[in-house]
């Protein structure tokens, strides 16, 4: 159980780092959508700079930073499940829960974030990008439905830890 | 489930209680109650074995079938 202490500890740290940035990018938000005084502004979020801030770039960047936030919820979710697992829970039904809804928020999280990129480098960049390799978009994807999986496998062990504690 | 756990009847049959049985087999009560009031899912051929040699009885005087 010591990797699960080290793991925990990294994500306790990020989730500690991270934390402050939850406030600021919902301020940020709201700016974003009431505030006009951004034009010419730089920002750069996810490989994307974006200067003019007309409606369509408004609306990639709150889809981008609405990502970054359900990312946030992801890890959140994954703390709660390190917890189960540190007090031997593992088979407990909140953790099977939260590794599905890991999985489900981390598939919205990669389309909201592949998308807007996609469209972005499209109409304000005029390329037509397709990686295939470690994109985060398939990264993501991958470790969503991977959650998915995961959850259903704890599911099917819960019911043989139940057949086995039941067999006298 | 059709499968029905008849452990009582021979335990008054042979007169022992169940901690008793439980001490002979080498199972805690709590899995032996688990065993009678028919929550088990599963029976191990050896405990099997165990409780019919200590009930002196057969697999068939413990267990019986009944359809739904």
């Amino acid at each position: 159980m010591r990797k699960l202490s080290i793991l925990k500890a990294i994500v306790d740290f990020f989730w500690i780092v991270s934390l402050p940035l939850i406030p600021i990018l919902l301020i940020f938000i709201g700016f974003v959508i009431f505030d006009n005084s951004l034009d010419g502004f730089p920002i750069k979020m996810n490989g994307i700079e974006i200067k003019s801030f007309d409606r369509l770039s408004k609306a990639i960047l709150i889809t981008l930073m609405c990502s970054y936030l359900i990312l946030m919820y992801c890890v959140f979710l994954f703390k709660k499940v390190l917890r189960y697992f540190s007090k031997i829970n593992l088979f407990d039904n909140v953790v099977i829960y939260n590794l599905n809804n890991i999985g489900i928020w981390l598939v919205v999280a990669a389309f909201l974030q592949g998308v807007p990129t996609f469209i972005y480098k499209i109409l304000y960049k005029q390329k037509l990008e397709l990686e295939i390799g470690f994109s985060s978009f398939l990264i993501m994807l991958c470790f969503g439905l991977f959650f998915m999986v995961l959850s259903e496998v704890f599911k099917v062990a819960k019911f043989a830890k139940q057949e086995n504690d039941l067999t006298i | 489930m059709p499968i029905i756990v008849n452990l009582d009847i021979m335990l008054e049959k042979r007169n022992i209680k169940s901690n008793e049985l439980a001490e002979i087999v080498g199972i805690t009560t709590a899995n032996l109650s688990i065993l009678k009031t028919g929550k088990a899912k599963a029976i191990r051929f050896s405990t099997l074995e165990a409780i019919c040699k200590a009930l002196d009885c057969q697999p068939a005087d413990i267990l019986g079938y009944i359809e739904d």
